[in-house]
């Protein structure tokens, strides 16, 4: 008989109510053929003798490295860190002749090609997963919230994911993958969705709830630590944050940055200002209303459980902007969210962006150099 | 009794196909046996199988058969010049003018280094001269090929594809001036007209291919396999041109791969990748080089011959070692990427052989020093290059999964 496993409790570390912060997968691509190149250890090697704000770390591959912005009250200084950070890497790739973009694919990589960076932990993850770890080669934005307790986390997280649909269109910037047109507007999603626990996270009315199931899913051996969890939301006690999961890096750090405005507007509106909590139909609603996100971007039909109205999620965000209208004004995020409608009632998002580049070269290599030159603010 | 005579009569008179088949599987074979069995590089194996068959061994590589495999041989270098001048960045050089830096500061001592050494142990000024020049140059087809075979990548393997180039081209320019110079009577006109000769005449003729890639990819809108057709004839075609010319194939394939990268839409980003094929001219490339290495050894220029290779190699990893922070890698990185610009070329061969003959009373000792440098490089090279990119941990090979 196995000794039976003692689940660590797991301690709410409280945080600075509604700070932000990101982290950015960002693509390393060759500046020659533009495929991922085995470059973030060169390139991190660089920017370790450079100094710059926030952290950049190496990731599962060689091809990806991940940008960490520092903590934030407001969304002007997370921007102006983000554009420093972006031009310093910038530069230092070109030194290298290397070339950075986002976007929450490569458009034309082999994943069979990648070799899986050198670390224990990877090195489990890809002979546990196989093939889905290889295809975990996507890069995603990760938006962190503060909350004061892990109470208001799980309390943030059932009010958010009404919202999950707004930032996987909002960020949708996955079009290609493999070398062919998906159809998608964020064909990252899919390859994460793969994953055993993937999805939403379960409801649990307080953080004494979640620990009793973590201490469950611990003890069935299922999860070692919250890492485990591929959840599209999840608390992060150690950070004494919630993080949003489902975005796709943007295009452009300018996004990055409007996202996380947006959802720090959302958090403080959902704590602050609307307290009731979300009606029980959303979790039945949850997974239609994320496969139109990801298929049709702003386009995709979005079924309110409150009021059972249909709706195109375009005209969804609209309509929450103008809600938000006030807790725009207390955080200060008026402009970003601003910046967010003018581009929803433009109604191109990156993925429409790359997909008008593909038509006009129809060479997937110019799409994925474009799409650097986009991101190191060249273009 | 019936005629039998249509019978062929045995034994059977040498057929350069079926030996040149013969030569292409045990190449192969060779090449397989070298990376499966002791993780040496292929390359390695068919040098080796070339050196068997050659005139050293069963001599089984000889009159028609060279004339058929130095078709194959200048197909498969253009092809891997005109790669490399593709991948070769005017862009990458004004983002990082180190690795100028580093490209003149290691061809650079790596001349004046040899040239000290040579002309201390007593060897005659022209002789030690050239020798010097054709130390600057480090082999384009070895570096490329087998950073290729290990799928390396990173800024060893990056800045090893670029350094190879700059020192091969200036290398080539400084023979092609130090030539002239022995050969004129010392008038300017004549120093300087071969060398400008050979540079703008290859540049022409490099940017007039390019323009004529431009004219038929705009009239034919080739996809993948039609570009790779198409760039191979032009290729082919520019190696003749140069030939007939007296110009360089190195600079007029670099010029030209530069060109369709930066200039010519419809192939900008194709990568002319040339698949099995391409691997099969990379064959016969290295199987007909390791039958024509001139494995002559006189045991009296041996001090020269050493003085030559750890001069250059000593100098070349000083330099690029010294200027490896300021350009943007570590010093370990730095070290191996000198240990990567070791391989001589075999280039340099034809190079000492038209010394030799427009001038004999260089070309023997010329050949006495750098034949026997050539020979160990190409034998050594390859195995020190894979070693390099295997510790820059650039090199990308098949795990083998522990037992």
């Amino acid at each position: 008989m196995t000794e039976p496993r003692i689940a660590p409790v797991l301690d709410f570390q409280p945080s600075a109510g509604l700070s932000i912060g990101i982290e950015l997968e960002l693509q390393v691509l060759s500046a020659h053929s533009f495929n991922l190149v085995r470059g973030a250890p060169d390139l991190l090697d660089l920017m370790r003798r450079v100094r710059h704000p926030g952290e950049l770390k190496p990731e599962m591959t060689e091809g990806m490295i991940e940008l960490n912005s520092s903590i934030h009250e407001h969304y002007r200084p997370l921007l102006a860190e983000l554009r420093t950070t972006r031009d310093l890497l910038a530069k230092q790739a070109g030194r290298l002749n290397i070339a950075i973009s986002g976007g929450g694919t490569h458009a034309f990589h082999q994943w069979a090609e990648q070799r899986i960076f050198d670390a224990p932990r990877f090195r489990f993850l890809s002979d546990l997963y196989g093939y889905l770890a290889k295809q975990f080669t996507v890069f995603g934005q990760h938006i962190h919230i503060g909350c004061p307790s892990g109470d208001e986390a799980m309390r943030l997280t059932h009010g958010l994911a009404r919202y999950v649909p707004h930032f996987i269109a909002l960020s949708a910037s996955s079009p290609f993958s493999q070398g062919v047109d998906t159809a998608f507007q964020s064909a990252r999603l899919n390859a994460v969705s793969a994953f055993p626990l993937g999805g939403q996270m379960p409801t649990v009315p307080d953080w004494q709830h979640f620990n009793l199931y973590f201490g469950r899913m611990y003890e069935y051996g299922i999860v070692d630590s919250m890492k485990d969890f591929y959840w599209d939301m999840r608390p992060k006690p150690e950070y004494g944050t919630v993080e949003i999961r489902v975005c796709d890096t943007p295009l452009q750090v300018e996004r990055a940055a409007q996202l996380a405005a947006y959802a720090q507007t959302l958090a403080f509106h959902l704590l602050r200002i609307d307290k009731a909590p979300p009606p029980g139909d959303i979790h039945l609603l949850y997974n239609y209303n994320r496969f139109q996100a990801c298929r049709f971007g702003l386009d995709g039909n979005m079924i309110d459980a409150r009021t059972q109205e249909h709706r195109s999620l375009r005209d969804d965000i609209l309509a929450t902007l103008t809600m938000l209208h006030e807790a725009a004004a207390e955080t200060g995020n008026e402009e970003p969210l601003w910046l967010i409608r003018e581009a929803v009632q433009e109604g191109r998002s990156d993925a429409d962006r790359l997909r008008a580049r593909y038509r006009e070269s129809g060479f997937l290599p110019d799409v994925v150099e474009h799409q650097s030159e986009l991101w190191m603010g060249h273009a | 009794m019936p005629d039998f005579s249509f019978f062929p009569s045995f034994p059977l008179p040498y057929n350069a196909l079926v030996v040149f088949g013969l030569l292409l599987i045990v190449g192969y074979a060779a090449g397989e046996l070298f990376s499966g069995l002791l993780r040496l590089p292929r390359i390695t194996g068919y040098l080796l199988a070339g050196i068997a068959l050659g005139e050293h061994g069963f001599a089984l590589l000889r009159g028609d058969l060279f004339r058929m495999t130095d078709l194959f041989l200048n197909i498969a270098l253009g092809m891997i010049i005109f790669q490399l001048g593709q991948r070769f960045s005017l862009r990458w050089l004004r983002r990082n003018p180190w690795i100028v830096v580093t490209s003149l500061l290691e061809s650079g001592c790596a001349f004046a280094g040899v040239y000290f050494a040579l002309t201390r142990l007593g060897i005659a000024e022209p002789p030690a001269l050239i020798a010097a020049a054709i130390a600057m140059s480090s082999s384009p087809l070895i570096a490329s090929v087998v950073a290729r075979d290990l799928h390396a990548e990173g800024q060893v393997t990056e800045r090893t594809l670029c350094l190879v180039v700059l020192n091969s081209v200036l290398a080539f320019l400084t023979v092609a001036f130090m030539l002239s110079f022995l050969r004129s009577d010392g008038t300017l006109e004549k120093i300087y007209f071969r060398p400008l000769y050979i540079l703008l005449g290859s540049v022409l003729v490099g940017l007039g291919l390019g323009f004529v890639a431009a004219v038929l990819g705009r009239l034919l809108k080739p996809r993948e396999s039609g570009s790779v057709i198409l760039l191979t004839s032009l290729i082919v075609i520019g190696i003749g041109t140069v030939d007939s010319l007296r110009l360089s194939a190195l600079i007029t394939l670099l010029v030209f791969g530069v060109m369709i990268k930066n200039y010519v839409h419809e192939f900008r980003l194709a990568t002319f990748d040339t698949g099995a094929f391409g691997r099969l001219f990379v064959v016969v490339l290295f199987v007909a080089s390791g039958a024509m290495l001139p494995l002559q050894w006189q045991p009296q220029w041996a001090l020269p011959v050493l003085a030559f290779v750890v001069v250059r190699l000593a100098v070349k990893t000083a330099a690029v070692t010294a200027l490896a922070r300021p350009s943007g890698i570590s010093l370990k990185k730095g070290a191996l990427l000198g240990m990567m610009l070791m391989p001589l070329s075999i280039t340099e061969f034809a190079l000492v052989r038209e010394t030799a003959q427009s001038h004999p009373e260089i070309g023997g000792e010329l050949g006495a020093i750098v034949f026997p440098a050539i020979v160990l490089m190409e034998l050594i090279g390859p195995i020190t290059s894979q070693w390099a990119l295997r510790l820059a941990h650039e090199a990308h090979e098949p795990v083998r999964e522990a037992a």
